[in-house]
Protein backbone atom coordinates (compact mmCIF):
# COMPACT_ATOMS: atom_id res chain seq x y z
CA UNK A 1 0.00 0.00 0.00
CA UNK A 2 2.25 2.60 0.53
CA UNK A 3 4.13 1.73 -2.71
CA UNK A 4 0.73 3.45 -4.27
CA UNK A 5 0.84 6.14 -1.68
CA UNK A 6 4.70 6.77 -2.44
CA UNK A 7 3.85 6.44 -6.26
CA UNK A 8 1.28 9.26 -6.08
CA UNK A 9 3.59 11.58 -3.52
CA UNK A 10 6.56 11.15 -6.12
CA UNK A 11 4.06 13.02 -8.71
CA UNK A 12 3.26 15.24 -6.98
CA UNK A 13 7.14 16.28 -5.39
CA UNK A 14 8.09 15.89 -8.65
CA UNK A 15 6.03 17.96 -10.64
CA UNK A 16 7.22 20.66 -8.14
CA UNK A 17 10.76 19.94 -8.10
CA UNK A 18 10.83 19.91 -12.14
CA UNK A 19 8.40 23.45 -11.52
CA UNK A 20 11.12 24.78 -9.27
CA UNK A 21 14.07 23.90 -11.45
CA UNK A 22 12.64 25.21 -14.34
CA UNK A 23 11.06 28.16 -13.04
CA UNK A 24 13.13 29.99 -10.11
CA UNK A 25 16.35 29.73 -12.49
CA UNK A 26 14.84 32.81 -14.76
CA UNK A 27 18.25 31.99 -16.80
CA UNK A 28 17.26 29.25 -18.97
CA UNK A 29 18.62 25.66 -18.92
CA UNK A 30 21.94 26.41 -19.37
CA UNK A 31 21.76 29.23 -16.04
CA UNK A 32 19.76 26.88 -14.36
CA UNK A 33 22.54 24.84 -13.39
CA UNK A 34 25.48 27.57 -12.48
CA UNK A 35 26.93 26.96 -9.17
CA UNK A 36 25.31 29.47 -7.58
CA UNK A 37 21.86 29.64 -8.96
CA UNK A 38 21.76 26.22 -7.72
CA UNK A 39 23.08 26.80 -4.42
CA UNK A 40 20.57 30.04 -4.39
CA UNK A 41 18.07 27.46 -5.20
CA UNK A 42 18.87 25.13 -2.19
CA UNK A 43 18.62 27.86 -0.14
CA UNK A 44 14.91 27.98 -0.39
CA UNK A 45 12.62 26.43 2.16
CA UNK A 46 10.23 25.29 -0.52
CA UNK A 47 13.30 23.54 -2.64
CA UNK A 48 14.70 22.13 0.09
CA UNK A 49 11.86 20.39 1.56
CA UNK A 50 10.60 19.22 -1.90
CA UNK A 51 14.13 17.81 -2.05
CA UNK A 52 14.14 15.87 1.22
CA UNK A 53 10.54 14.28 0.08
CA UNK A 54 11.64 13.32 -2.76
CA UNK A 55 14.16 11.99 -1.71
CA UNK A 56 12.83 9.20 0.88
CA UNK A 57 9.81 8.93 -1.24
CA UNK A 58 11.54 7.69 -3.86
CA UNK A 59 14.32 6.04 -2.02
CA UNK A 60 11.50 3.94 -0.67
CA UNK A 61 9.55 3.58 -3.87
CA UNK A 62 12.38 2.44 -6.12
CA UNK A 63 14.15 -0.26 -3.69
CA UNK A 64 10.90 -1.62 -2.92
CA UNK A 65 9.94 -1.91 -6.56
CA UNK A 66 13.61 -3.58 -6.93
CA UNK A 67 12.77 -5.66 -3.96
CA UNK A 68 9.49 -6.87 -5.49
CA UNK A 69 10.87 -7.95 -8.53
CA UNK A 70 13.90 -9.64 -7.14
CA UNK A 71 11.56 -11.72 -4.52
CA UNK A 72 9.84 -13.04 -7.60
CA UNK A 73 13.31 -14.59 -8.70
CA UNK A 74 13.98 -16.73 -6.06
CA UNK A 75 12.15 -18.62 -3.59
CA UNK A 76 13.15 -19.10 0.07
CA UNK A 77 14.10 -17.60 3.76
CA UNK A 78 17.21 -16.51 3.30
CA UNK A 79 16.89 -14.92 0.00
CA UNK A 80 14.10 -12.61 1.02
CA UNK A 81 16.37 -11.61 4.43
CA UNK A 82 19.38 -11.25 2.07
CA UNK A 83 17.51 -8.81 -0.26
CA UNK A 84 15.91 -6.94 2.57
CA UNK A 85 18.43 -6.11 4.56
CA UNK A 86 20.36 -5.29 1.16
CA UNK A 87 17.98 -2.96 0.37
CA UNK A 88 17.24 -1.67 3.90
CA UNK A 89 20.64 -0.62 3.73
CA UNK A 90 21.29 0.47 0.11
CA UNK A 91 17.90 3.23 0.99
CA UNK A 92 19.39 3.93 4.46
CA UNK A 93 22.96 4.98 2.78
CA UNK A 94 20.99 7.13 -0.09
CA UNK A 95 19.20 8.86 2.20
CA UNK A 96 21.73 9.66 4.47
CA UNK A 97 24.05 10.88 1.62
CA UNK A 98 21.09 12.83 0.05
CA UNK A 99 20.22 14.59 3.48
CA UNK A 100 23.57 15.41 3.91
CA UNK A 101 23.77 17.34 0.47
CA UNK A 102 19.97 18.77 1.42
CA UNK A 103 20.98 20.07 4.54
CA UNK A 104 24.18 21.00 3.95
CA UNK A 105 23.58 23.46 1.03
CA UNK A 106 20.63 24.71 2.90
CA UNK A 107 22.24 25.39 5.81
CA UNK A 108 26.11 26.51 4.82
CA UNK A 109 25.65 26.42 1.37
CA UNK B 1 -5.21 -35.27 -53.74
CA UNK B 2 -5.59 -34.93 -49.57
CA UNK B 3 -4.19 -32.14 -48.24
CA UNK B 4 -1.60 -32.74 -46.00
CA UNK B 5 0.08 -30.63 -43.20
CA UNK B 6 3.11 -31.38 -41.07
CA UNK B 7 2.41 -32.03 -37.62
CA UNK B 8 5.66 -31.14 -35.03
CA UNK B 9 5.42 -32.33 -31.80
CA UNK B 10 8.14 -31.89 -29.06
CA UNK B 11 8.52 -34.78 -27.37
CA UNK B 12 10.37 -35.66 -24.36
CA UNK B 13 10.49 -37.70 -21.01
CA UNK B 14 11.95 -35.83 -18.24
CA UNK B 15 12.27 -39.13 -15.75
CA UNK B 16 14.42 -41.20 -18.17
CA UNK B 17 15.88 -38.53 -19.17
CA UNK B 18 15.10 -38.21 -22.73
CA UNK B 19 15.72 -34.86 -23.97
CA UNK B 20 13.34 -32.60 -25.62
CA UNK B 21 13.14 -33.22 -29.32
CA UNK B 22 10.75 -32.08 -32.35
CA UNK B 23 9.37 -35.01 -34.58
CA UNK B 24 7.63 -34.37 -37.56
CA UNK B 25 4.53 -36.71 -38.97
CA UNK B 26 2.71 -35.71 -42.00
CA UNK B 27 -0.79 -35.62 -41.08
CA UNK B 28 -4.03 -35.68 -43.75
CA UNK B 29 -6.35 -33.02 -43.40
CA UNK B 30 -10.41 -33.19 -43.44
CA UNK B 31 -12.82 -30.57 -43.70
CA UNK B 32 -13.30 -29.47 -40.02
CA UNK B 33 -10.32 -31.23 -38.14
CA UNK B 34 -8.82 -29.79 -35.20
CA UNK B 35 -5.65 -30.07 -33.77
CA UNK B 36 -6.61 -32.88 -31.29
CA UNK B 37 -7.40 -34.82 -34.47
CA UNK B 38 -4.66 -34.80 -35.96
CA UNK B 39 -2.74 -35.84 -32.91
CA UNK B 40 -5.22 -38.44 -32.63
CA UNK B 41 -4.63 -39.33 -36.32
CA UNK B 42 -0.41 -39.50 -35.56
CA UNK B 43 -1.32 -42.23 -32.43
CA UNK B 44 -3.41 -44.31 -34.17
CA UNK B 45 -1.16 -44.63 -37.94
CA UNK B 46 2.08 -43.37 -37.38
CA UNK B 47 3.49 -43.67 -33.87
CA UNK B 48 1.34 -44.58 -30.82
CA UNK B 49 3.90 -43.70 -28.56
CA UNK B 50 3.02 -40.06 -28.80
CA UNK B 51 1.67 -38.91 -25.43
CA UNK B 52 -0.92 -36.28 -24.91
CA UNK B 53 -4.07 -35.81 -22.60
CA UNK B 54 -8.05 -35.07 -23.56
CA UNK B 55 -11.11 -36.14 -22.56
CA UNK B 56 -14.08 -34.60 -23.16
CA UNK B 57 -13.19 -33.30 -27.16
CA UNK B 58 -16.04 -30.36 -26.92
CA UNK B 59 -13.89 -27.93 -24.76
CA UNK B 60 -15.17 -28.23 -21.32
CA UNK B 61 -12.59 -30.65 -19.38
CA UNK B 62 -9.28 -28.16 -20.37
CA UNK B 63 -6.99 -31.44 -20.06
CA UNK B 64 -6.12 -30.94 -23.88
CA UNK B 65 -4.91 -27.16 -23.69
CA UNK B 66 -1.41 -27.12 -25.67
CA UNK B 67 0.58 -24.65 -26.87
CA UNK B 68 -0.13 -24.59 -30.50
CA UNK B 69 1.78 -22.24 -33.03
CA UNK B 70 3.31 -20.71 -30.04
CA UNK B 71 -0.60 -19.63 -28.13
CA UNK B 72 -1.71 -21.67 -25.40
CA UNK B 73 -4.68 -23.55 -27.02
CA UNK B 74 -7.60 -25.43 -26.42
CA UNK B 75 -6.58 -28.38 -29.06
CA UNK B 76 -10.24 -29.78 -29.07
CA UNK B 77 -11.35 -26.23 -30.18
CA UNK B 78 -8.49 -25.70 -32.99
CA UNK B 79 -8.94 -25.91 -36.10
CA UNK B 80 -6.06 -26.68 -38.40
CA UNK B 81 -7.84 -24.94 -41.09
CA UNK B 82 -8.14 -21.65 -38.68
CA UNK B 83 -4.47 -21.56 -38.35
CA UNK B 84 -3.77 -21.29 -41.88
CA UNK B 85 -0.23 -23.15 -41.65
CA UNK B 86 1.24 -25.77 -43.44
CA UNK B 87 3.21 -26.66 -40.67
CA UNK B 88 1.55 -27.21 -37.30
CA UNK B 89 4.02 -27.21 -33.77
CA UNK B 90 2.35 -28.76 -30.63
CA UNK B 91 4.51 -28.19 -27.81
CA UNK B 92 3.78 -28.61 -23.86
CA UNK B 93 2.44 -26.18 -21.81
CA UNK B 94 5.12 -23.89 -19.41
CA UNK B 95 5.06 -23.42 -16.23
CA UNK B 96 4.48 -27.13 -16.07
CA UNK B 97 6.61 -29.70 -15.52
CA UNK B 98 6.62 -32.31 -18.40
CA UNK B 99 5.70 -35.55 -17.63
CA UNK B 100 5.90 -37.13 -20.88
CA UNK B 101 5.59 -35.96 -24.61
CA UNK B 102 2.92 -32.87 -24.55
CA UNK B 103 1.18 -34.34 -21.14
CA UNK B 104 2.02 -31.60 -17.71
CA UNK B 105 2.16 -32.34 -14.41
CA UNK B 106 -1.17 -30.44 -12.90
CA UNK B 107 -0.45 -31.42 -9.38
CA UNK B 108 0.86 -27.89 -8.54
CA UNK B 109 -1.56 -26.23 -9.71
CA UNK B 110 -4.48 -27.84 -8.24
CA UNK B 111 -2.77 -27.49 -5.16
CA UNK B 112 -2.69 -23.84 -5.35
CA UNK B 113 -6.53 -24.24 -6.52
CA UNK B 114 -7.10 -25.97 -3.13
CA UNK B 115 -5.48 -23.36 -1.14
CA UNK B 116 -7.68 -21.04 -1.73
CA UNK B 117 -10.92 -23.24 -0.46
CA UNK B 118 -12.61 -23.29 -3.66
CA UNK B 119 -15.57 -24.54 -1.81
CA UNK B 120 -19.18 -23.21 -0.18
CA UNK B 121 -17.87 -22.33 3.23
CA UNK B 122 -21.06 -22.83 6.14
CA UNK B 123 -20.75 -20.86 9.51
CA UNK B 124 -22.27 -24.17 10.57
CA UNK B 125 -20.14 -27.60 10.08
CA UNK B 126 -22.01 -29.65 9.99
CA UNK B 127 -24.45 -27.81 7.79
CA UNK B 128 -21.22 -27.39 5.59
CA UNK B 129 -20.75 -31.61 5.38
CA UNK B 130 -24.60 -32.77 5.74
CA UNK B 131 -26.75 -29.43 3.80
CA UNK B 132 -30.01 -29.96 4.58
CA UNK B 133 -31.87 -27.84 2.13
CA UNK B 134 -30.78 -26.37 -1.30
CA UNK B 135 -29.60 -22.70 -1.14
CA UNK B 136 -31.35 -20.42 -3.01
CA UNK B 137 -29.72 -17.78 -5.64
CA UNK B 138 -31.21 -15.23 -7.56
CA UNK B 139 -30.18 -14.58 -10.62
CA UNK B 140 -28.47 -11.46 -10.18
CA UNK B 141 -26.48 -13.01 -7.21
CA UNK B 142 -25.39 -15.40 -9.91
CA UNK B 143 -24.60 -13.16 -12.37
CA UNK B 144 -22.05 -11.69 -9.77
CA UNK B 145 -19.47 -14.43 -9.97
CA UNK B 146 -20.90 -16.92 -13.10
CA UNK B 147 -18.07 -15.38 -15.68
CA UNK B 148 -15.24 -16.46 -12.63
CA UNK B 149 -17.38 -19.95 -12.67
CA UNK B 150 -16.58 -21.01 -16.05
CA UNK B 151 -13.10 -21.77 -15.81
CA UNK B 152 -12.54 -25.29 -16.52
CA UNK B 153 -8.70 -25.58 -14.77
CA UNK B 154 -7.33 -25.46 -18.02
CA UNK B 155 -3.89 -23.77 -16.89
CA UNK B 156 -3.34 -21.97 -19.98
CA UNK B 157 -3.74 -18.83 -17.76
CA UNK B 158 -1.11 -20.12 -15.67
CA UNK B 159 0.94 -20.76 -18.70
CA UNK B 160 0.54 -17.14 -19.86
CA UNK B 161 1.33 -15.41 -16.59
CA UNK B 162 4.18 -13.45 -16.67
CA UNK B 163 4.44 -13.57 -12.47
CA UNK B 164 4.54 -17.84 -12.59
CA UNK B 165 7.37 -17.99 -15.18
CA UNK B 166 9.85 -16.50 -12.35
CA UNK B 167 8.17 -16.96 -8.29
CA UNK B 168 7.16 -20.61 -8.21
CA UNK B 169 5.21 -19.34 -4.65
CA UNK B 170 2.57 -16.94 -6.51
CA UNK B 171 -0.69 -18.45 -6.22
CA UNK B 172 -1.75 -17.70 -10.36
CA UNK B 173 -4.49 -16.18 -12.25
CA UNK B 174 -6.58 -19.37 -11.89
CA UNK B 175 -6.33 -19.92 -8.45
CA UNK B 176 -7.22 -16.33 -7.39
CA UNK B 177 -9.90 -15.88 -9.69
CA UNK B 178 -12.06 -18.72 -7.81
CA UNK B 179 -11.18 -17.01 -4.92
CA UNK B 180 -13.20 -14.27 -5.86
CA UNK B 181 -15.60 -16.32 -7.64
CA UNK B 182 -16.14 -17.79 -3.99
CA UNK B 183 -16.33 -14.92 -2.25
CA UNK B 184 -19.03 -13.41 -4.20
CA UNK B 185 -21.10 -16.14 -3.78
CA UNK B 186 -23.92 -15.30 -2.40
CA UNK B 187 -23.92 -18.29 -0.26
CA UNK B 188 -20.41 -19.05 1.29
CA UNK B 189 -20.63 -17.57 4.42
CA UNK B 190 -17.53 -16.74 6.82
CA UNK B 191 -14.71 -16.56 4.19
CA UNK B 192 -12.19 -15.22 6.32
CA UNK B 193 -10.02 -18.20 6.03
CA UNK B 194 -10.16 -17.35 2.50
CA UNK B 195 -9.42 -13.64 2.49
CA UNK B 196 -6.00 -14.77 4.80
CA UNK B 197 -5.40 -17.51 2.19
CA UNK B 198 -4.86 -14.87 -0.66
CA UNK B 199 -4.30 -11.63 1.37
CA UNK B 200 -0.50 -12.11 1.05
CA UNK B 201 2.66 -11.68 -1.14
CA UNK B 202 2.04 -14.35 -3.34
CA UNK B 203 -1.22 -14.17 -3.17
CA UNK B 204 -3.69 -11.42 -4.64
CA UNK B 205 -0.81 -8.66 -4.00
CA UNK B 206 1.67 -10.11 -6.47
CA UNK B 207 -0.26 -9.58 -9.87
CA UNK B 208 1.38 -6.76 -11.81
CA UNK B 209 -1.95 -6.76 -14.17
CA UNK B 210 0.31 -7.53 -17.50
CA UNK B 211 -3.26 -9.15 -19.15
CA UNK B 212 -1.74 -12.55 -20.15
CA UNK B 213 -4.04 -14.91 -18.58
CA UNK B 214 -7.10 -13.09 -19.47
CA UNK B 215 -5.92 -12.86 -23.28
CA UNK B 216 -4.94 -16.59 -22.90
CA UNK B 217 -8.36 -17.74 -21.21
CA UNK B 218 -10.20 -19.65 -23.81
CA UNK B 219 -13.39 -19.67 -21.68
CA UNK B 220 -13.56 -15.98 -21.34
CA UNK B 221 -13.12 -16.17 -17.31
CA UNK B 222 -10.98 -12.76 -17.22
CA UNK B 223 -8.90 -13.74 -14.35
CA UNK B 224 -7.45 -10.79 -13.94
CA UNK B 225 -10.40 -9.18 -13.74
CA UNK B 226 -11.01 -11.33 -10.80
CA UNK B 227 -8.15 -10.55 -9.20
CA UNK B 228 -8.58 -6.57 -9.63
CA UNK B 229 -12.03 -7.24 -7.87
CA UNK B 230 -10.12 -9.53 -5.29
CA UNK B 231 -7.89 -6.63 -4.42
CA UNK B 232 -10.58 -4.45 -3.58
CA UNK B 233 -12.31 -7.09 -1.80
CA UNK B 234 -9.82 -8.08 0.55
CA UNK B 235 -8.92 -4.43 1.14
CA UNK B 236 -12.31 -3.04 2.04
CA UNK B 237 -12.27 -6.37 4.60
CA UNK B 238 -9.72 -4.85 6.62
CA UNK B 239 -8.69 -8.54 6.63
CA UNK B 240 -10.93 -8.65 9.92
CA UNK B 241 -13.53 -11.53 9.91
CA UNK B 242 -16.31 -10.85 6.83
CA UNK B 243 -19.86 -11.94 7.85
CA UNK B 244 -22.57 -12.24 4.84
CA UNK B 245 -26.04 -13.34 5.03
CA UNK C 1 4.54 -50.05 -9.85
CA UNK C 2 5.68 -46.82 -7.87
CA UNK C 3 3.45 -44.67 -5.73
CA UNK C 4 1.97 -42.08 -7.51
CA UNK C 5 3.06 -39.12 -5.45
CA UNK C 6 1.39 -35.92 -4.92
CA UNK C 7 2.38 -32.44 -5.46
CA UNK C 8 5.45 -31.38 -7.26
CA UNK C 9 8.48 -30.77 -5.68
CA UNK C 10 10.36 -27.76 -5.83
CA UNK C 11 13.02 -28.54 -8.33
CA UNK C 12 10.22 -29.31 -10.04
CA UNK C 13 8.65 -26.64 -10.21
CA UNK C 14 11.40 -24.35 -10.76
CA UNK C 15 13.07 -26.78 -13.32
CA UNK C 16 9.69 -26.27 -15.28
CA UNK C 17 9.82 -22.21 -14.78
CA UNK C 18 11.99 -20.13 -17.78
CA UNK C 19 11.70 -17.20 -15.89
CA UNK C 20 12.73 -13.95 -17.05
CA UNK C 21 13.42 -14.87 -20.28
CA UNK C 22 9.66 -15.32 -20.93
CA UNK C 23 8.34 -11.51 -19.86
CA UNK C 24 10.76 -10.59 -23.26
CA UNK C 25 9.36 -13.49 -25.09
CA UNK C 26 6.38 -14.82 -25.11
CA UNK C 27 3.60 -15.48 -27.88
CA UNK C 28 0.88 -13.69 -28.20
CA UNK C 29 2.86 -10.56 -26.83
CA UNK C 30 -0.37 -8.12 -26.33
CA UNK C 31 -0.20 -4.45 -25.23
CA UNK C 32 -0.37 -5.12 -21.60
CA UNK C 33 1.73 -7.72 -21.21
CA UNK C 34 4.25 -5.25 -23.13
CA UNK C 35 3.23 -2.13 -20.59
CA UNK C 36 4.51 -4.44 -18.15
CA UNK C 37 7.89 -5.21 -19.04
CA UNK C 38 8.31 -1.11 -19.75
CA UNK C 39 7.36 -0.72 -16.43
CA UNK C 40 9.42 -2.51 -14.89
CA UNK C 41 12.78 -1.52 -17.01
CA UNK C 42 11.88 2.19 -16.62
CA UNK C 43 11.23 1.61 -13.10
CA UNK C 44 14.78 -0.27 -12.23
CA UNK C 45 16.53 2.43 -14.59
CA UNK C 46 14.78 4.87 -12.77
CA UNK C 47 16.38 3.90 -9.35
CA UNK C 48 19.42 3.39 -10.53
CA UNK C 49 19.60 7.05 -12.20
CA UNK C 50 18.22 8.35 -8.96
CA UNK C 51 21.26 6.41 -6.69
CA UNK C 52 23.35 8.08 -9.13
CA UNK C 53 22.05 11.45 -9.60
CA UNK C 54 21.89 11.42 -5.37
CA UNK C 55 25.39 10.08 -5.56
CA UNK C 56 26.81 13.23 -8.09
CA UNK C 57 25.15 15.83 -7.35
CA UNK C 58 26.52 15.71 -3.59
CA UNK C 59 29.85 17.33 -5.54
CA UNK C 60 28.00 20.83 -4.84
CA UNK C 61 29.23 20.72 -1.72
CA UNK C 62 32.50 20.39 -2.25
CA UNK C 63 32.91 23.88 -3.71
CA UNK C 64 32.10 25.73 -7.24
CA UNK C 65 35.03 23.62 -8.73
CA UNK C 66 33.79 20.19 -8.12
CA UNK C 67 30.13 21.52 -9.15
CA UNK C 68 31.61 22.72 -12.58
CA UNK C 69 33.82 19.62 -13.00
CA UNK C 70 30.63 17.21 -12.40
CA UNK C 71 29.10 19.53 -15.44
CA UNK C 72 31.73 19.35 -17.52
CA UNK C 73 30.92 15.09 -17.71
CA UNK C 74 27.34 15.51 -17.37
CA UNK C 75 27.02 18.71 -19.82
CA UNK C 76 28.12 16.69 -22.94
CA UNK C 77 25.56 15.89 -25.86
CA UNK C 78 25.64 12.66 -24.39
CA UNK C 79 24.10 13.68 -21.80
CA UNK C 80 21.51 16.35 -22.79
CA UNK C 81 19.80 12.88 -24.86
CA UNK C 82 20.26 10.36 -22.25
CA UNK C 83 18.29 13.36 -20.23
CA UNK C 84 15.83 13.45 -23.07
CA UNK C 85 15.90 9.03 -22.66
CA UNK C 86 15.14 10.13 -18.76
CA UNK C 87 12.34 12.19 -19.36
CA UNK C 88 10.56 9.25 -21.51
CA UNK C 89 11.45 6.93 -18.61
CA UNK C 90 9.70 9.23 -16.45
CA UNK C 91 6.69 9.92 -18.29
CA UNK C 92 6.33 6.73 -19.09
CA UNK C 93 6.55 5.67 -15.52
CA UNK C 94 4.32 8.01 -14.28
CA UNK C 95 1.07 7.83 -17.23
CA UNK C 96 1.53 3.92 -16.98
CA UNK C 97 1.62 3.65 -13.01
CA UNK C 98 -1.18 5.99 -13.10
CA UNK C 99 -3.23 3.86 -15.06
CA UNK C 100 -2.32 0.64 -12.47
CA UNK C 101 -3.11 2.26 -9.95
CA UNK C 102 -6.60 2.44 -11.09
CA UNK C 103 -6.86 -0.71 -12.35
CA UNK C 104 -5.70 -2.69 -9.71
CA UNK C 105 -7.86 -1.42 -7.69
CA UNK C 106 -11.22 -2.37 -9.75
CA UNK C 107 -11.66 1.05 -11.03
CA UNK C 108 -12.06 1.84 -14.60
CA UNK C 109 -12.65 -1.82 -15.49
CA UNK C 110 -15.72 -3.39 -16.33
CA UNK C 111 -18.20 -5.99 -14.30
CA UNK C 112 -18.22 -9.08 -14.46
CA UNK C 113 -20.66 -10.41 -17.29
CA UNK C 114 -21.86 -13.83 -18.92
CA UNK C 115 -19.14 -14.00 -21.28
CA UNK C 116 -20.26 -14.98 -24.96
CA UNK C 117 -17.95 -15.51 -27.75
CA UNK C 118 -15.98 -13.78 -29.10
CA UNK C 119 -14.99 -13.21 -25.52
CA UNK C 120 -13.95 -9.05 -24.32
CA UNK C 121 -11.66 -8.65 -21.16
CA UNK C 122 -13.58 -6.45 -19.44
CA UNK C 123 -10.24 -5.96 -17.17
CA UNK C 124 -8.45 -4.58 -20.49
CA UNK C 125 -11.24 -2.75 -21.68
CA UNK C 126 -11.22 0.60 -23.63
CA UNK C 127 -10.65 2.65 -20.36
CA UNK C 128 -7.82 0.77 -20.06
CA UNK C 129 -6.28 0.49 -23.54
CA UNK C 130 -7.16 4.12 -23.74
CA UNK C 131 -4.90 5.26 -20.44
CA UNK C 132 -1.90 2.81 -22.06
CA UNK C 133 -1.97 4.44 -24.96
CA UNK C 134 -2.06 7.97 -23.33
CA UNK C 135 0.89 6.60 -21.52
CA UNK C 136 3.05 6.72 -24.34
CA UNK C 137 1.61 9.99 -25.40
CA UNK C 138 2.57 11.59 -21.79
CA UNK C 139 6.25 10.02 -22.56
CA UNK C 140 6.36 11.41 -26.05
CA UNK C 141 5.15 14.65 -24.49
CA UNK C 142 7.31 14.98 -21.89
CA UNK C 143 10.37 14.02 -24.25
CA UNK C 144 9.35 16.90 -26.46
CA UNK C 145 9.21 19.06 -23.73
CA UNK C 146 12.44 18.05 -22.78
CA UNK C 147 13.89 18.91 -25.97
CA UNK C 148 12.35 22.54 -26.28
CA UNK C 149 13.56 23.14 -22.54
CA UNK C 150 17.29 21.40 -22.82
CA UNK C 151 18.27 22.72 -26.88
CA UNK C 152 16.23 25.13 -27.66
CA UNK C 153 16.64 27.10 -24.14
CA UNK C 154 12.86 27.88 -24.51
S1 LIG D 1 -9.23 -19.09 -15.81
FE1 LIG D 1 -9.44 -19.61 -17.99
S2 LIG D 1 -7.32 -20.01 -18.65
FE2 LIG D 1 -7.33 -20.11 -16.42
S3 LIG D 1 -7.64 -22.26 -15.93
FE3 LIG D 1 -9.66 -21.29 -15.92
S4 LIG D 1 -10.46 -21.61 -17.97
FE4 LIG D 1 -8.25 -22.00 -18.07
S1 LIG E 1 -10.61 -32.38 -24.55
FE1 LIG E 1 -11.82 -31.44 -22.99
S2 LIG E 1 -11.40 -29.35 -23.40
FE2 LIG E 1 -10.37 -30.28 -25.07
Amino acid sequence: MLHYATGVLIVVFGAVHLATHSFLGVEGYAGSLQYLSVIGRYRTALFAFTLEALLVTIAYHGLNGTRMILLEFRQGERWNMAVNWLLVAVGILVVAYGTRTVLGAYLWG
Amino acid sequence: MVEKITLKILRSIPSKGVKPTVEKYSVPVFKGMTVLDSLLYVKGHLDHSVSFRYSCRMGNCGSCSMVVNGSPRLTCQTQISELGTKEVEVRPLENFPVIRDLVSDYDEFYDKHREVKPYLIRRDKTEEEHPTSEYLQSREELDKYIQFALCIKCGQCFHACPITSTDIRYLGPQALSQAYRYLTDSRDQDNHERIEAVNTRNGCWGCHLAESCSEACPKGVDPSLGIQLLRRMVLGSGHKKRQKG
Amino acid sequence: MSKRKRGSTEPEMRSARKGVRRWLYYHPQGLGRTAFLFHRVTGLGLTAYFVVHVLSVGTILSGEDAWEMFLEIVETPVGWYGELLLLAAIGFHFANGVRLILGEFGLTLDKPTRPDYPFKTGSFNLAQKSLLVLAFVVAALFVLLGYLFIFLEL
